[in-house]
């Protein structure tokens, strides 16, 4: 039972190291505006909740939130 | 003899006053006139307001977002109170944005939290209802009847009727297509009957739904066909927005702010009859993030990029 969890938790964080790697690129390399840095970085937060995924999802959520009230708040 | 005079003054002056609505006559522009501007470059009233709404008595509520509070102002713009501070605590804010008002009590939603908080209007922390969900706008009918849009990448296209402990008591769908991510994203409000107004953000699409959840019309004020998306690290999200707000007046004509495909970006605002006719549109000083008219069909709007929060008396010419 400890195997298997430590299996997944080894699966998880690898996931976790790609994405962040991965996104962290994307952030360098995105001319990026305001909401799209908040955005990014708002959702390379929330994936330190993993291997909760639930939570991530919900975070997840939270950035997108944040993605609409910064477009509306900065759009003219 | 000296009575029915009397009465029959009364009466000219509320036929004088009432006459073009009672005419049926149709709008045919809006001015508006200032009455007030609270906050400035030169002081602290505010940093970045978001959200604001007013009471029966005139007293104006404001979150602000820069210094995680909600304000009290009264009808001269003086600053009453000011409540919260950062934090995970009751009563503390992370990210302070829309407010909803019944007779008693002020409810605040939060951009981190998955809760509203509630106040009592001297802005004293009174609970929280849970809310699982990030919470997009926010109508408060009344304490037992907290309607609100949600943010999810499962369930879109519904408003949730929340009761007075958090649970809810009604979803009403307004979109059961299954939309690309934030498409389906709205504002709404009601209007006394208990008719359903939504705006969507990122679609030139506007609906009226009945108290039972019946379509009653659509409507295209921009002829905007394509959506603006843009690919942000693993998502596609909306960029533009056609709507931002929707407000109703006491009347029940709707005042709905156009965003980024609008001729003056955050500025016009569309004025459509119940019936979804449009009446006029006017502009507003400056770009705005919302709009936001009271009972007395005072309107009020944003100036100097959330500095400034302006009152304005909505001022209708008939035809």
């Amino acid at each position: 039972m400890i195997l298997q969890i430590q299996k997944h938790m080894k699966k998880a964080s690898l996931i976790l190291i790609i994405l962040t790697i991965f996104l962290s690129a994307n952030v360098s390399s995105l001319e990026a505006g305001r909401c799209e840095k908040a955005f990014l970085n708002c959702f390379l937060g929330s994936l330190r909740s993993l291997p909760n995924f639930t939570r991530v999802y919900l975070n997840i959520g939270y950035c997108l939130n944040g993605w609409v009230f910064c477009g509306k708040y900065l759009e003219k | 003899m000296r009575k029915l005079l009397f009465l029959v003054s009364l009466l000219a002056i509320a036929l004088y006053v009432h006459l073009p609505s009672l005419s049926g006559k149709d709008i045919q522009k809006i001015l508006l006139e200032e009455v007030l501007s609270i906050g400035s470059l030169e002081d602290d009233a505010l940093f970045q307001w978001v959200g604001v709404i007013s009471d029966s008595d005139s007293y104006i509520y404001v979150t602000d977002n820069m210094d995680y509070s909600l304000k009290k102002f009264d009808d001269q713009g003086n600053l009453i109170k000011k409540a919260g501070r950062k934090g995970q605590g009751p009563g503390e804010f992370l990210a302070p944005r829309y407010l909803g008002i019944s007779n008693e009590f002020l409810y605040v939603t939060d951009q981190f939290k998955s809760k509203i908080q509630v106040f009592d209007k001297n802005l004293n922390y009174s609970r929280s209802l849970p809310i699982s969900m990030p919470v997009s706008d926010l109508k408060v009918l009344s304490d037992d009847k907290i309607a609100v849009t949600t943010i999810s990448m499962s369930k879109t296209g519904r408003i949730f009727i929340f009761n007075s402990k958090g649970k809810i008591k009604r979803e009403l769908l307004y979109s059961d297509k299954k939309s690309p991510l934030m498409i389906d994203n709205v504002n709404f409000d009601f209007d006394v009957q208990g008719n359903l107004y939504v705006v969507y953000n990122y679609q030139d699409k506007i609906e009226k739904f009945d108290p039972e959840g019946r379509k009653i019309w659509t409507k295209k004020l921009l002829n905007i066909k394509k959506i603006k998306r843009e690919k942000i690290g693993q998502f596609t999200l909306p960029t533009k927005f056609v709507y931002k707000d929707v407000a109703l007046d006491s009347s029940g004509n709707l005042f709905i702010l156009g965003g980024g495909f609008s001729k003056n970006p955050s500025c016009d605002v569309y004025v459509l009859t119940p019936e979804g006719n449009h009446l006029t549109t006017f502009t507003l000083p400056d770009s705005s993030h919302c709009i936001y008219v009271d009972g007395n069909d005072f309107l009020y709007s944003r100036i100097n990029e959330g500095v400034t929060l302006r009152k304005f008396k909505i001022k209708y010419v008939y035809e």
